[in-house]
């Protein structure tokens, strides 16, 4: 590993080049342990999973997952017990019983589940009546909470994707220009970071911590860094003159794309960073384990990796991580279910329960994970885990009826409901008070409450789309 | 000679429509959906009225293949486009038709600017200019000077900075462009205390790759009489063909044949060849047709018997793309490229070694190998014909298929009772009547017609979960039953080397489709050269059409 070069009286270094930091209230913190030794806050942090899978699979209405026994007594099913495994079952709640209806109402969706469902439920509003189909109608919960506790980090957001596919519908949506035919402002989904090496080096490059010595060549770097920045916008500039109404709104995409890069590379402000935050050295891709075949469970340790520097150093506060885009892309494998027909196509589908379940308890592995590092990052008088909200969300839950008002396409498939969703709300920040199954069944309750949770949890104002409310049992 | 007309059938109350080869007219958002106005590109316009074009950007992005293959070009660096871009989709919705289309990477209308793209290529930029001044040597060669003294030559940097923008940018720079870059590459030079050259180089060269001239390639044009058109220029059209016949940069020397003067026919044509002849080319037919057919996705957790299977499809392919053989073979070939396992898995006799093996029927040609077969599988062996009849329609016969209605669950195909046979069951769900029944009537007469052949490509006559059931392997195209990939091809050449054609043009024209009336012609014209895939792509090249751009009107 290659450890940053802080000064002699702040890192110690072990025998195998990990840095052992000093007690951060030795060298960071106020008196009280409270804030930060520049007078920082501690910063709270938003992290989400993404679960591209349904509680249950085509024809199914038995599952590993939902508690039976609501309250501090829960009993942890076979797909959670990842969240004990790793120690980190104390730190989250369950909440059972969301519901996202296939109808025209707040946050619902135009029957089509692959399509419209996701959208209305990572951003709240209903989803498949206007606007350009398979698009979301406003914005994700972690771009509205990025614009709040974001704003003075080099990322104001991350958002990684464990399967390597590209396309599908993504689950993080901003707004931007709309094409022609199109609404002046339009969301869309954000393309998220599938390489776990760019998303190291992104973390990695040009980042200097406080109080290491000037490096010269770093200082060149930099420079050279931003006089290219530089001439790429005059460049951008230039061509935008010559071109149309529709290509220019293409450049001026780049154009703000760079100088979002040209203003982090200038930032000076002190980043706040725990003893924890550290330089593993490069982070590669992982092979192929066979043909077609990628190596998630390597895929997913190196962004569990990242995601974990990426908070220790403050490099963001808000990330997002899928487990595929949306529908599982054109067939998430695995060498746990390296089926020809992947995810999507075969284990939700054309498979059993057992092996849904099992997949479903992979995923739940990687954000127990998650979890765990933010627990065993001290932080203050804490950890990281304290002062986080980390949520959990499937991309169905369970349909125990064949009616199309309560599960989308008809409503014949179990697999194809937000009926019964269930979510996992890990840490305590702002207040959540975690080791509990809160049940919310026969109350149609939009998954949008518990973005509002986080929301307020996180002092982060408003609300998720057309949602309204929260779940106040997370906070009792 | 039309194709065979799949709008007949499209016609028969199917609400998830598909739509056959091309309509007569489509309307454009340029011309508001009026009648059909001029043929860019000339063309005869007998018979039905040409299709109304759209308008294509003006600067159409390369795709990160093309971006690969360029900075290998022009530094001899590999591997930094793949490890910092985003791959290009591979699918997108068409926005006229909402329909999911398979896409070339070459697609331009699904290249977003996105935040991981943009700080990708500043990533990769920062990466090729380190990289590439690690080798002094190198930058001596590219440049055709060695610096002198110790700070900066400027005489050396500005001829490197004019060798690298002529290759990556297409164009020459203008003299405020050098003398900004140059500029800004010493001031960052000048304070570093080695060498200072070479952080200028280095600084230079980060600037030229970051810039927007080299991932979007300009093709801004000359207007003609009709303001929906512009005609590239020389150095664009360079710039184009070598887009389209390497999927790379063009060289300084066919630069510079149209910096002398200007491009006449004969001109055009001996640069054309002159990239024909360059194995980039063989490249680049391989590269279309692995993304067109997409076998190299294949879905075998056997890496053994899957790298057999990519050798086998690898091989034909050559051999149906070599000179003297017509392109046709790739799909109606009764000989295959077999390893001793292969054949074996395939239930044949094993070759004594790896060879060419005569098939039997109703194999034939790429369609019936296992690499192919396997693309449209759930299960190992197990086949969904509804599935594997959208894989054939849209990628073989270029059906549009518009999404199903919304209250259709397409994720669990037709179900099949246990103990009943598939054949019958899938019957009965057309019977049924309803919105589905359009679709499967088309796209289940492709699949049974493949049923024969499971998901590896071993040839069957029972149902593997059900032994009473046999598979009579037989389908039906616009209403003529066939059995197996040879008699598709036999059956359908027409319609199948059109929509190779109709493939090949958006490929080449980076668009969602070419227009019909052009499509013909190529495909006229391929017919009558006994289908050399060669000749056609030449064709393609010289044609008027190539050096046209359509534009938004004003």
């Amino acid at each position: 590993m290659k450890p940053f070069r802080l000064s002699r009286r702040t890192v110690l270094r072990g025998a195998l080049g990990t840095s052992l930091g000093l007690p951060m209230l030795d060298c960071m913190l106020n008196g009280n342990g409270t804030a930060l030794a520049n007078g920082a806050p501690i910063p709270c942090r938003y992290f989400v999973f993404y679960c591209p899978t349904s509680l249950v699979g085509s024809g199914s209405r038995q599952e590993g997952l939902t508690p039976t026994q609501a309250g501090a007594t829960w009993d942890v099913r076979p797909v959670l017990q990842p969240l004990q495994t790793q120690g980190v079952v104390a730190d989250v709640q369950v909440v059972s019983g969301l519901f996202c209806a296939p109808v025209n109402v707040p946050g619902g969706y135009n029957r089509d589940h692959h399509g419209q469902a996701p959208s209305a439920v990572m951003s709240g509003v209903r989803s498949g009546w206007t606007g350009t189909l398979w698009r979301p109608q406003g914005w994700s919960a972690d771009q509205l909470i990025a614009k709040v506790i974001g704003t003075s980090t080099r990322f104001p957001l991350l958002y990684y994707q464990l399967d390597s596919q590209t396309g599908g519908t993504y689950v993080s949506f901003e707004e931007t220009n709309g094409f022609s035919g199109e609404a002046a402002r339009v969301y869309r989904g954000v393309q998220p970071q599938l390489s776990p090496a760019a998303a190291y080096r992104q973390l990695f490059t040009n980042f200097t911590p406080p109080n290491a010595m000037p490096d010269p060549q770093a200082t060149l770097e930099l420079r050279l860094r931003q006089s290219s920045l530089s001439y790429t916008k005059d460049r951008i500039t230039a061509l935008n003159a010559k071109v149309g109404a529709k290509d220019r709104q293409t450049l001026d995409e780049h154009f703000t794309r760079v100088r979002t890069l040209e203003q982090r590379l200038a930032s000076t402000t002190p980043p706040t960073i725990s003893p924890a935050c550290r330089d593993p050295g490069a982070i590669t891709d992982p092979p192929d384990v066979d043909t077609n075949l990628p190596d998630q469970e390597a895929r997913a340790q190196r962004f569990i990796d990242c995601i974990e520097l990426a908070f220790a150093c403050d490099a963001t506060r808000v990330l997002t991580l899928g487990g595929a885009s949306v529908m599982t892309g054109p067939g998430m494998r695995h060498p746990q279910w390296r089926t020809v027909g992947g995810l999507h196509g075969e284990v939700q589908h054309a498979s059993t329960q057992a092996n849904l379940d099992a997949a479903n308890r992979w995923f739940v592995d990687v954000y127990a994970r998650v979890l765990a590092r933010f627990k065993r990052t001290v932080e203050g008088p804490g950890t990281v885990l304290d002062r986080t909200v980390g949520l959990f969300v499937m991309e169905g839950g369970k349909g125990l009826t064949s009616d199309a008002q309560r599960s989308g396409d008809g409503g014949g498939d179990p697999n194809h409901s937000l009926d019964n969703s269930v979510m996992l709300v890990g840490g305590r920040a702002g207040g959540l008070r975690p080791s509990k199954h809160v049940n919310l069944s026969g109350r149609d309750l939009h998954h949008g409450v518990v973005f509002n949770s986080a929301m307020r949890a996180l002092g982060v104002p408003g609300q998720l789309g057309e949602i309204s409310g929260t779940v106040d049992a997370l906070f009792m | 000679m039309r194709a065979a007309s799949f709008v007949t059938l499209a016609l028969l109350g199917c609400t998830g429509t598909i739509i056959g080869p091309r309509p007569e007219v489509i309307s454009s958002p340029a011309t508001g959906g009026g009648t059909a106005t001029s043929t860019p590109g000339g063309g005869t316009t007998s018979g039905p009225e040409p299709e109304v074009e759209t308008a294509t950007s003006a600067i159409p992005r390369l795709s990160r293949r093309e971006i690969e293959r360029s900075l290998f070009d022009v530094f001899g660096l590999r591997g930094l486009a793949t490890r910092n871009l985003p791959a290009d989709p591979p699918s997108s919705v068409n926005p006229s038709t909402l329909a999911e289309e398979e896409a070339f990477d070459t697609l331009a209308d699904e290249k977003a600017p996105s935040a991981v793209f943009v700080e990708g290529l500043e990533t990769l930029a920062f990466e090729v200019g380190r990289d590439f001044v690690a080798n002094p040597a190198s930058v001596a060669t590219l440049a055709g000077c060695t610096p002198s003294g110790s700070g900066v030559d400027a005489t050396c940097l500005g001829q490197l900075v004019d060798v690298v923008a002529l290759r990556l940018w297409r164009r020459p720079l203008t003299s405020p462009e050098r003398s900004e870059l140059l500029t800004s590459a010493t001031t960052v030079a000048t304070m570093y205390g080695g060498s200072q050259h070479l952080v200028a180089v280095r600084a230079a060269v980060t600037s030229l790759v970051e810039s927007p001239e080299f991932v979007y390639r300009t093709e801004l044009g000359t207007p003609t009489g009709d303001p929906a058109v512009v005609t590239l220029t020389d150095r664009e059209l360079v710039g184009r063909l070598a887009a389209f016949l390497w999927g790379s940069a063009p060289t300084a020397q066919q630069l510079a044949v149209v910096q002398a003067a200007p491009l006449d026919d004969a001109a055009l044509a001996r640069l054309v060849d002159g990239l024909l002849a360059d194995p980039k080319f063989d490249a680049q037919l391989e590269v279309f047709h692995k993304m067109w057919l997409r076998y190299d996705g294949l879905l075998i957790s056997d890496s053994a018997l899957a790298a057999d299977m990519l050798g086998e499809s690898d091989a034909l392919l050559r051999r149906a793309l070599s000179q003297g053989t017509p392109w046709t073979r790739l799909l109606d070939s009764d000989q295959s490229y077999l390893t001793p396992r292969l054949a074996t898995h395939y239930g044949l006799t094993a070759p004594a070694s790896t060879g060419w093996v005569t098939m039997p029927t109703p194999r034939a040609g790429i369609l019936s190998h296992g690499a192919f077969l396997s693309l449209s599988s759930t299960r190992a062996t197990e086949t969904l014909p509804s599935r594997r009849g959208a894989m054939l329609a849209r990628r073989v016969l270029c059906q549009t298929i518009r999404p199903p209605p919304k209250d259709v669950n397409i994720d669990n195909g037709v179900v099949v009772a246990p103990g009943s046979c598939k054949a019958q069951a899938y019957q009965a769900h057309r019977a049924r009547g309803g919105a589905c029944t359009g679709c499967h009537v088309v796209l289940d007469g492709l699949g049974f017609g493949f049923e024969q052949l499971d998901g590896q490509g071993r040839f069957r006559t029972v149902e593997p979960d059900n032994a009473a059931c046999a598979i009579q392997g037989v389908g039906d195209v616009g209403g003529t039953a066939f059995s197996g990939p040879k008699e598709l091809m036999a059956n359908n050449r027409d319609l199948i080397t059109h929509c190779a054609v109709d493939q090949l043009g958006r490929f080449a024209f980076r668009d969602r489709h070419l227009a019909r009336q052009h499509v013909d012609r190529f495909h006229q014209a391929f017919t009558a050269s006994s289908h050399d895939f060669r000749q056609l792509v030449r064709s393609i090249a010289l044609d008027p059409r190539f050096r046209l751009r359509i534009q938004e009107r004003p």
